[in-house]
């Protein structure tokens, strides 16, 4: 009963993280997607393992007049090197985390020793440690008992790989009762953790407000954004903050008002 | 009274079909979507329409030339304001309900002394009795804004039954129909 008391207590902390924060994000995209997010989980890591690849592949592209040539490794391995799991299992979230990781720490160096030109360097640090952060997460969310049925079935692990493409495609194309059986089961805070991370993607995030329950009030601004305010964004920032805490306000009413009822019903004779 | 049930059935559907809530608005030169989450998290896009942004346009520039932006944003934002009001109805209700419950309890159990008080007989005992009560009373608010939140648990559960639930009964509509 007290072996999984370290998971638990982590579970309710960050589950008491989440009920008692609110986080409001503005991000600016490159362009709109037509096609809308799937909803089953494990078509969603696909996407944003997809997403992660693509901007690793990209950001390579953009760096590599200035070490690629000169460091074959590094232009095949960290940011434009082809993806051994093309999948979206635990493996290739830990891949795409070491290439973020690799890469993270070559820009570092290049930028400490001024081999690289100074715009933009930081946010693309930043990029890259938002993706080995989000990888990690999901890898812990995969790795926990009961999430993944693949992972605790023998015969179905035998058959199926996630970490493989031709299996996501397999199970992209499975009766409904069929994807059912393999789909991750995840509780109701992973699934929102994978949704955001997948909504965010690897999108520029302009003001980033966080309210905590105590008080404590966090409000991050993009380099860019601070250079260049634009008013527009400001305003309706501050619109989605005020819907976001009436929000929260109306339900800590609802709270209150049941704890007053059940007070009033223990009250002593 | 009946287009808050309307709005708040709305935003339930939304919520239950794709795990959050969102409004879109477009204007001259780019897209406004938000997204809600049941926690009460938002994100907010700002998209280039497709065909500016392939010029090489920067975003800053679009927005500040847009003439429809500021009116887009009114109407996007009441929306989705709208749409986070509904959601607030399932936890309010049922508090309410739980309230009604808690009364008739409460009434049955004091009926003695709800009486004696009725008859304007106050004592001291009566009055101790009460202490306890308006105490609890000043604490509750605060121990809510801590431990409150836990019981939106409960909530998300419900619906999360209802999503799996409705995707069961999909489910076997497919396989009968294949069948």
């Amino acid at each position: 009963m007290f072996v999984n008391k370290k998971k638990l207590e982590e579970q309710i902390s960050t589950t008491l993280y989440d009920l008692t924060h609110l986080e409001i994000n503005t991000i600016i995209k490159d362009e709109m997607s037509a096609s809308k997010a799937p909803a089953s989980p494990r078509l969603l890591l696909h996407n944003l393992a997809g997403k992660y690849d693509q901007k690793l592949v990209s950001m390579g592209d953009k760096y590599s007049h200035y070490f690629g040539a000169s460091n074959q490794a590094n232009d095949e391995n960290l940011f434009r090197g082809f993806r051994v799991k093309d999948g979206s299992g635990y493996e290739s979230f830990k891949e795409l985390s070491d290439r973020a990781k690799e890469a993270g720490l070559l820009l570092k160096a290049s930028k400490e020793r001024g081999l690289l030109p100074e715009d933009q360097i930081d946010a693309d640090i930043m990029m890259l440690k938002r993706i080995e952060t989000i990888s990690n997460d999901v890898r812990r969310i995969l790795i926990m008992d009961g999430v993944d049925p693949v992972k605790d079935d023998p015969v179905k692990n035998a058959t199926f790989n996630f970490d493989e493409k031709e299996s996501i495609e397999k199970f992209r194309i499975m009766t409904s009762r069929e994807a059912d059986t393999y789909e991750l089961n995840l509780d109701l805070r992973q699934l929102l953790v994978i949704k955001k991370a997948n909504d965010i993607g690897t999108e520029k995030v302009v003001l980033q407000t966080v309210i905590g329950m105590d008080g404590d009030v966090t409000t991050r601004i993009s380099k860019a954004f601070a250079d260049q305010p634009v008013t527009f964004i400001n305003a309706i920032h501050q619109d989605a903050i005020g819907i976001s805490v009436d929000f929260w306000k109306t339900l800590i009413n609802v709270v209150v008002k049941l704890g007053t009822h059940i007070i009033g019903l223990l009250n002593p004779k | 009274m009946k287009n808050r049930y309307l709005q708040a059935l709305q935003a339930y559907r939304e919520l239950i079909h794709s795990g959050g809530i969102q409004s879109t608005a477009e204007s001259e030169n780019v897209f406004i979507d938000i997204r809600g989450n049941i926690t009460g998290d938002i994100l907010l896009f700002i998209v280039p329409k497709n065909k500016i942004a392939a010029n090489g346009i920067d975003i800053v520039e679009l927005i500040r030339s847009d003439t429809t932006l500021e009116q887009e944003r009114i109407v996007v934002i009441e929306s989705f304001r709208q749409k986070f009001k509904g959601l607030t109805l399932i936890p309010e209700s049922l508090v309410w309900m739980l309230g009604i419950s808690f009364s008739i309890i409460y009434t049955y159990w004091n009926f003695d002394s709800i009486l004696t008080l009725f008859s304007g007989k106050w004592g001291v005992s009566g009055i101790l009795s009460l202490l306890p009560l308006l105490l609890l009373s000043v604490i509750t608010p605060l121990l809510g804004k801590y431990f409150g939140f836990n019981l939106l648990k409960p909530i998300l559960a419900i619906i999360s039954s209802i999503y799996r639930l409705i995707r069961l009964i999909r489910n076997r509509k497919v396989e009968e129909s294949q069948g």
